[in-house]
């Protein structure tokens, strides 16, 4: 066979991989650091008149700081800085366990109909004051609304498995979880349209996403659920790299293809739907973080789950900094913040397929 | 010695017979050449035996039962070169592939001991040691089946199935990379069946053949025996002669004629 590129000169194949492990490990490990500074920033950013000083004492020490500040600090900026990186690994991940079993570069989280699903069930607590709640009385209020986005986003996604059971093709089930977006965003027209000015106010402004929702309870589910699916999703990092390689034929490798790709489907819905139940729809995280964190550690999943997850929570938290600073004293739904600045990379994944260079 | 016996084997695409009651035994070492006009279900027949494809039958492989086993200890088992190599347009050098391949099934951060050695013992084997730190995006498409064939040996198959593996190779490389599975073959002892088009590589190659027509076993046995002119015939609607080359050690096969019932009435 005629040669074709370069021999690896001077030095082993194994050498040059191990090599290659420790630049990934060590990239990992500085998206990891970024996304802590993010969060220390936006600790320390505001909408209100703390000063510096006042917010590092509440932090340090906060038995000796003003109640006000301990207060703005412990139970205003840290649930809506953790929120927000929260979000960004969780949307993050689902992107990308949505892009890897899909096998579609633009897929994301909403792809099954979630996000709608989601909005529909958040509009029914918002505009028709209908909750799942009042079959749980234990469960406290303040989740009524995220109770019902929740379930929502679940029923979507398992319906989507329901429908696509018996080795429905991934495009089988991309155009399922299309055909439950509309439904839902029809029915959620439906609840706008009957709503009144004060319940569509609400509704619109759940839609489009915002961390002010976020509480300790609402921060410590999600983070929960993030501490139970990140390991699952960790342990099968070889069975994703071989489904995302070789598609079907991963299961010559041994892997049970049907069963990864249902387990990361729920996985992926439920990771999507915790956050969005809590701070809304909020776009473009799950798409754009797995495209950035497979550009700068490649596609073995080892290393671009991580990677996607600081990815996530940097662009999360840096864009929570955003809704603080953009407009002085207010604070913009992180939302129509996403959207905005996760466009441009959209349109350059987009260029970089059209010329020819791959998602 | 390792042993393969199938007997009453079928697949199915959906609720549908692709491949019927085929049966044969086979042993260690040797290398069996599946044959057959388009559309005969070789391609399926390979996807049923590796668990691509619904399959049902008996299937035993030293005494083990491989429809019985789960994908990961089939998988353990066999090695599938796939016709098509599309698939290895990732973005994960060679080098990388053949560490996925020996740990895709993993559960576990780390790779399996042993597994960067014999990546290496692997590339060294095939000749393919100056690919290790390429994509195979970038391989020609020769290149990219001798990969293949590293993918699936790097996993110490002891069954292992090609499926028209010299579809994408020039006469020199169909010849190496035959001649690289006829030695592996012979020397690990373990078992191969390649789905072939060429059949003088069948009569080169093959100790035995297996006859396929519409889905359905025609005729299995000594490659020799099988491959005559009225068997050809009879299987591709071509007139043949066959020849003896190298003092009779294999036969040539040169093509004469479609017969007036060919193509398009099989």
């Amino acid at each position: 066979m005629h040669q074709t590129v370069a021999p690896l000169a001077g030095s082993s194949a194994t050498t040059r991989y191990v090599e290659t492990i420790a630049t990934r490990v060590a990239i990992v490990l500085a998206l990891a650091l970024l996304a802590v500074v993010a969060f220390v920033i936006d600790i320390l950013v505001g909408s209100g008149t703390l000063s510096l000083p006042d917010v590092i004492n509440a932090l340090i020490s906060p038995d000796s700081a003003e109640p006000s500040a301990r207060f703005i600090v412990w139970e205003l900026r840290m649930p809506m800085t953790l929120m927000a990186m929260l979000t960004g690994i969780s949307l993050a991940l689902a992107g990308l366990l949505m892009q890897t079993i899909l096998d579609n570069p633009l897929a994301e989280p909403f792809t099954l109909g979630v996000s709608s699903a989601a909005g529909f069930g958040a509009s029914l607590s918002l505009g028709l004051g209908f909750s799942l709640t009042g079959l749980f009385p234990a469960l406290p209020p303040e989740l009524s609304t995220a109770t019902n986005a929740f379930a929502f986003a679940l029923f979507a996604a398992l319906l989507v498995l329901a429908l696509s059971r018996g080795g429905a093709s991934v495009q089988s089930i991309t155009l399922l979880g299309i055909a439950l977006h509309f439904v839902f965003s029809s029915l959620l027209s439906l609840i706008q349209y009957l709503a009144s000015v004060d319940q569509l106010e609400s509704i619109v402004f759940w839609l489009m996403g915002s961390l002010q929702r976020a509480t300790w309870l609402k921060v410590s589910i999600t983070g929960a659920a993030c501490m139970i699916f990140i390991p699952l999703v960790l342990l099968n990092a070889w069975s994703l790299t071989a489904l995302r390689s070789f598609g079907a034929q991963a299961a010559v490798l041994g892997v049970n293809v049907k069963r990864l790709r249902m387990v990361m489907l729920v996985v992926s819905a439920m990771l999507a739907g915790l956050v969005t139940a809590v701070v809304g729809i909020i776009g473009f995280i799950g798409l754009v973080a797995p495209h950035v964190a497979r550009l700068l550690v490649g596609e073995d999943h080892r290393f671009s789950i991580a990677a996607t997850a600081a990815v996530g929570a940097v662009f999360a938290v840096v864009a929570s900094i955003a809704t603080k600073v953009v407009v002085p004293g207010a604070v913009l739904p992180l939302g129509m913040v996403t959207s905005l600045t996760g466009l441009p990379f959209f349109i350059i994944l987009v260029l970089r397929n059209i010329k020819g260079e791959g998602l | 010695m390792t042993r393969l016996s199938l007997s009453d084997f079928h697949v199915s695409i959906g609720r549908r017979h692709v491949v019927d009651t085929i049966g044969f035994d086979l042993k260690g070492g040797s290398i069996m050449a599946v044959l057959g006009p388009n559309g005969a279900g070789k391609s399926t027949f390979m996807k049923g035996l590796c668990g691509l494809r619904r399959a049902r039958g008996t299937v035993r492989l030293d005494d083990v039962d491989l429809q019985a086993l789960s994908a990961a200890e089939r998988a353990s088992l066999i090695g599938y070169v796939a016709q098509d190599t599309t698939h290895l347009s990732v973005r994960l050098t060679v080098f990388e592939l053949l560490m996925l391949a020996q740990n895709g099934d993993r559960r576990a951060w780390k790779a399996a001991p042993e597994s960067t050695r014999r990546a290496e013992e692997m590339l060294a084997l095939l000749g393919l040691e100056r690919f290790a730190g390429t994509m195979p995006s970038v391989l020609s498409g020769g290149e990219r089946q001798m990969i293949a064939l590293a993918l699936a040996l790097v996993r110490r198959p002891k069954l292992l199935l090609l499926d028209e593996p010299t579809s994408a190779l020039d006469l020199a490389n169909q010849l190496h990379m035959l001649e690289v599975v006829q030695d592996y073959t012979r020397r690990n002892a373990i078992i191969t069946i390649a789905v072939l088009h060429d059949l003088n590589l069948a009569t080169r190659y093959a100790d035995a053949c297996l006859l396929l027509a519409r889905g359905r076993q025609v005729a299995t046995g000594v490659t020799k025996e099988i491959l005559s002119a009225a068997q050809i015939a009879d299987l591709y609607r071509v007139e043949c002669r066959s020849v003896d080359v190298d003092q009779g050690r294999f036969s040539a096969i040169y093509p004469i004629s479609v017969l007036s019932d060919g193509v398009g009435h099989r």
